[in-house]
This record gives structure tokens, C-alpha cells and sequence, in this order.
């Protein structure tokens, strides 16, 4: 990466030199050759110590130092200035004698970024200062640039944020549906392509999801927004109560929206209180779990095409008890495809034990807990997709 | 994971051995390419050596799917093993590709 020249003689023009040397001859040479190459705007320091205040109230682009300063000498100055991480880019031009091999060495060893070699060669002495003014200028912008990346990112991350359930929200509908739901959600990249939901459909209807965008990072969340929008539009005309009826309509959509390659799974299902059952419809998902009130386990099909590959696609529904006591668990495919300190996946026989194991947990929270356990014994730090679990305990 | 390709009277064989996961974009994009060229009319992708893809891969496969029926080419997926036989039913895989066992 490069700036293009009339970029660079403008920044030139604004940045701030100071030059600290105790010769006047010296500094009035130094300037001179600045000026006369568009650079102009410069401090001086007569001694050590009035530049370490000057580095400190004026920060400079770039510093030009004398080693013989009067207070504090030039490699003592560099080394301080060192010390303060926010001189760490900063550039120190050391002046020394060419032929004194001692000094230059003790120079780079106290942390300056170059040598100005003393006879000054004007024409060798300006190509230093610009090419390491250009490195400068290159940082600065790097470095603020990444600032406002990060800043954007956490701001499209709490967007993100927005559209997973509410405490509020879930507090009202275990009221409402006699239910506990518990959810663990951790992203691996600064943004996910997971994302989780709940919404009430009737009195005694529920609909409840769990959706896997591909990939993970800024276009798997991007995708998020986008099913949740879609979701919406649906769920504004009317409620569907039929779950593979609804699948196919996402997927339709779906089809529309995304771009080859790309896909999303999905498990949607409508718990259904008066009926004591779930209805369900699967996009391509991991096996969720039901586990009843007396510790029996059952995992459920998640087979079905997934979303926004085939348009024509047909979508199943199944049905499965779900009384009182009773827990499904859904989770995406972070959890079983894990890779752990054994090298291996956490796998789906690994997960069924530790929901076995854990009959006893005293509610779903308590069971997610002791799952969350098992798997982090398991885990190596980082995760390599991101990770969601919901349990939701009829009570 | 690891790639290997070798062209025999216009069928393409692409071995992929380990993991095939979103991060071999790269190994996968030439062999896309070469989905288009002219004399290529069908692609085996040898998977009997893969042992896991993500997300990312199955949709690598798909996009291989699709660019494989604008050139009028076919795609086979040969030998999936274990865990990838698993993927395969559950994303309806075997209602979409040619797989041979």
C-alpha cells in the first residue's frame, strides 16, 4: 500500500516535526532542508528535557534527535520515550556519526527507527524522513480505520442482538404457555449466523425455532436479518399453524434472497398446550432432543432439504408428545460437530449421555448448565462455529 | 484438506481427503472452474477420504450442483463415509445429487 503523491505532499504540508538538537548551526540546516521540501511545520528542543515536554503536549509525526542533549541525552530521551505505549509507532531519527559503528548500534538498541548520518547528506536525509513519514501516515490511517470497523461491528452486533428474545418477553410467555426456556447462545466470530426465537401464535400455541445461517461472521449474520425479516412479513399476514406449511413459504423466499452456495437450517416447532404435543417441521437440523417428564430420551428427526436451495422443496410435519414435565432440546451444530482436546467431535452420542446422566437437573436450566459442563471439559477455547442450545421444560 | 484431481476422458475425478471446511474456498474454486471448460462432462467428487464439512462445504457442493446444470455436466459424489452419509440424509442430499455408495 502506497499514498499517491499529491496525498502524500499534502499530509507533508501538516505534519508535525520536532527537532531536538542542542546546535543551532545543526538545526537551522535540518529546517532548512525540510522547508525547502514542503515540510514546514516544525518544533525544536535545545534540550532533553524540553522535548520529552514537547513530545508529550504537541505529539509530533515524527522526532529528529541529537545524541549530545543537554538534561537528558538523546539515546537516554529515545528510551524513555519507548517506555509510553503511545510513542510505540512513533518515528525517532537518531543523528550519528557514520563512522562511529559503537553509537549507531547503541542507537537501534535504545529503539530508534533510523539513523540520520551525520555529515548530513540532504538528499539521503529528506528520502528518510519521508518514506518514514509515509509509514506513519499508513499506520495512523490503519489504525483508524480499524477503529471505526470495530465500532461498527459492535453496533450491527447489538442490532443483532436485538433480535433474539427478550428476558421480557420470555418471562411473559412462560406465563403464558406454563413453560421454562432456558438458552445458551455464544458467537465465534464478532457477529454469528445463529439465531433463536419464540412466538406466540394462540392461547394455547407456541412457535419456537432454532436457525443455523452457513458460514459464520458478517454474511451468515447478514442472512440472519434477513430471515428474521421475512418471518415477520409472514407472521403479519397470519399465523400458520401448520409448521412444514411455513418452512415452505420461508423457503421460497429464501430461494429468492440468497445467493448460491448459501443456505440456512432450520427446526420450527408449535407447542401446543391443550393437545399436549409439539408439532414440528425440520430443514436440514440436528437431532433435537425430548426428554420426558420420567427420563426417557428420544431424539427427533432433523432431516429435511435446507433452506434456499431448492425452491420446489417440500417440507414434512411430524408430531410428538409433550406433557407436562416433559423438555425438548434444540441446539445448532457447534455443540456435537466441536472439535475437543481429544481431537474429536463432542458427537451426538456424547450429548445424549450427558442429557441422560443429568436426569436429575431440577429444571431446564439446570440440565443446560450441566450439559454446558460436559462440553467445555471437552472444548478447546475457541469455538470454530457459533453455538446455541435452547431447552424448553412444559412445566 | 487435501485435493487432488485428475482428468480422464472428460470425467474430472477430484479426490478430497479430511476436512473440507469453509476455509478450503481456495482448493475448491479452481475445481469449480473447470466445471465450466469445455470437454468436461461430468465431475466425480470422491469423498470416500472426507470426514467432515461444514456448512460451508455442503454449500461449496451446491454451488458445484448448480454450475454443473448451466454447463449441461453431471456431479457425482462418490463413497460418502460415516458422518458425511449422515449430513447427506439429513440435508436430503441423496434426493438432489448422484451418489454412488
Amino acid at each position: 500500500m502506497r499514498l499517491s503523491g499529491d496525498e502524500l505532499a499534502r499530509r507533508f504540508k501538516t505534519a508535525k516535526i520536532l527537532i531536538a538538537e542542542d546546535d543551532e548551526f545543526i538545526r537551522v540546516m535540518l529546517s532548512s532542508i525540510l522547508s525547502a521540501n514542503g515540510i514546514n511545520n516544525l518544533i525544536f528542543a535545545t534540550d532533553g528535557y524540553t522535548a520529552l515536554r514537547k513530545l508529550e503536549s504537541e505529539e509530533p509525526d515524527l522526532v529528529i534527535l541529537g545524541i549530545m542533549l543537554k538534561v537528558i541525552d538523546g539515546l537516554d530521551l529515545c528510551a524513555q520515550v519507548r517506555l509510553n505505549p503511545k510513542f510505540n509507532d512513533l518515528p525517532i531519527l537518531v543523528q550519528t556519526a557514520l563512522t562511529n559503528a559503537e553509537e549507531r548500534l547503541a542507537a537501534f538498541e535504545v529503539g530508534a527507527t533510523d539513523l540520520v548520518n551525520k555529515p548530513i547528506n540532504p538528499r539521503e536525509f529528506i528520502a528518510r524522513i519521508k518514506l518514514h513519514l509515509e509509514n506513519r501516515f499508513l499506520m495512523r490511517d490503519m489504525e483508524q480505520y480499524r477503529h471505526g470497523m470495530l465500532a461498527e461491528l459492535n453496533q450491527a452486533r447489538q442490532m443483532q442482538d436485538m433480535i433474539l428474545p427478550k428476558n421480557i418477553n420470555i418471562d411473559h410467555l412462560e406465563k403464558k404457555y406454563g413453560l421454562k426456556i432456558s438458552a445458551y447462545f455464544e458467537t465465534c466470530d464478532i457477529m454469528g449466523g445463529d439465531f433463536w426465537g419464540t412466538k406466540p401464535i394462540s392461547d394455547s400455541l407456541m412457535g419456537f425455532y432454532i436457525i443455523d445461517c452457513t458460514g459464520h461472521g458478517i454474511s451468515a449474520a447478514l442472512n440472519t436479518f434477513r430471515i428474521h425479516a421475512i418471518m415477520n412479513d409472514i407472521d403479519e399476514v397470519e399465523h400458520d399453524l401448520d409448521a412444514a406449511r411455513y418452512l415452505t413459504r420461508l423457503n421460497k423466499k429464501l430461494c429468492e434472497l440468497f445467493s448460491p452456495g448459501q443456505f440456512a437450517t432450520m427446526f420450527y416447532g408449535i407447542i401446543d398446550i391443550e393437545n399436549d404435543k409439539i408439532s414440528y417441521s425440520a430443514a436440514a437440523t440436528t437431532s433435537p432432543a425430548i426428554l420426558s417428564k420420567d427420563g426417557e430420551l428420544k431424539l427427533l428427526s432433523g432431516e429435511g432439504y435446507q433452506l434456499g436451495v431448492k425452491k420446489k422443496a417440500h417440507f414434512t410435519i411430524e408430531e410428538v408428545p409433550f406433557k407436562r414435565g416433559d423438555k425438548i432440546i434444540l441446539y445448532s451444530d457447534a455443540l456435537i460437530e466441536n472439535i475437543g482436546i481429544d481431537g474429536q467431535m463432542y458427537g451426538e452420542q456424547r450429548l445424549v449421555e450427558a442429557v441422560k446422566s443429568n436426569t436429575d437437573a431440577k429444571d431446564g436450566g439446570a440440565l443446560l448448565a450441566r450439559i454446558m459442563h460436559d462440553f467445555n471439559r471437552h472444548r478447546k477455547n475457541k469455538l470454530t462455529d457459533d453455538l446455541t442450545i435452547n431447552i424448553y421444560t412444559r412445566l | 484438506m487435501q485435493c487432488k484431481a485428475k482428468l480422464n476422458n472428460g470425467v474430472l475425478e477430484v479426490q478430497m481427503a479430511g476436512r473440507f471446511t469453509f476455509n478450503d474456498n481456495n482448493i475448491f474454486r479452481p475445481v469449480l472452474d473447470n466445471i465450466a471448460k469445455e470437454g468436461i462432462r461430468c465431475v466425480v467428487f470422491d469423498i470416500g477420504q472426507t470426514e467432515y464439512m461444514d456448512s460451508a462445504a455442503l454449500g461449496m457442493l451446491l454451488l458445484a450442483r448448480d454450475e454443473a446444470e448451466r454447463n449441461s455436466c453431471s456431479i457425482v459424489l462418490k463413497s460418502p463415509q460415516g458422518y458425511i452419509k449422515k449430513l447427506f440424509t439429513v440435508s436430503k442430499f441423496y434426493e438432489m445429487f448422484n451418489i454412488e455408495e
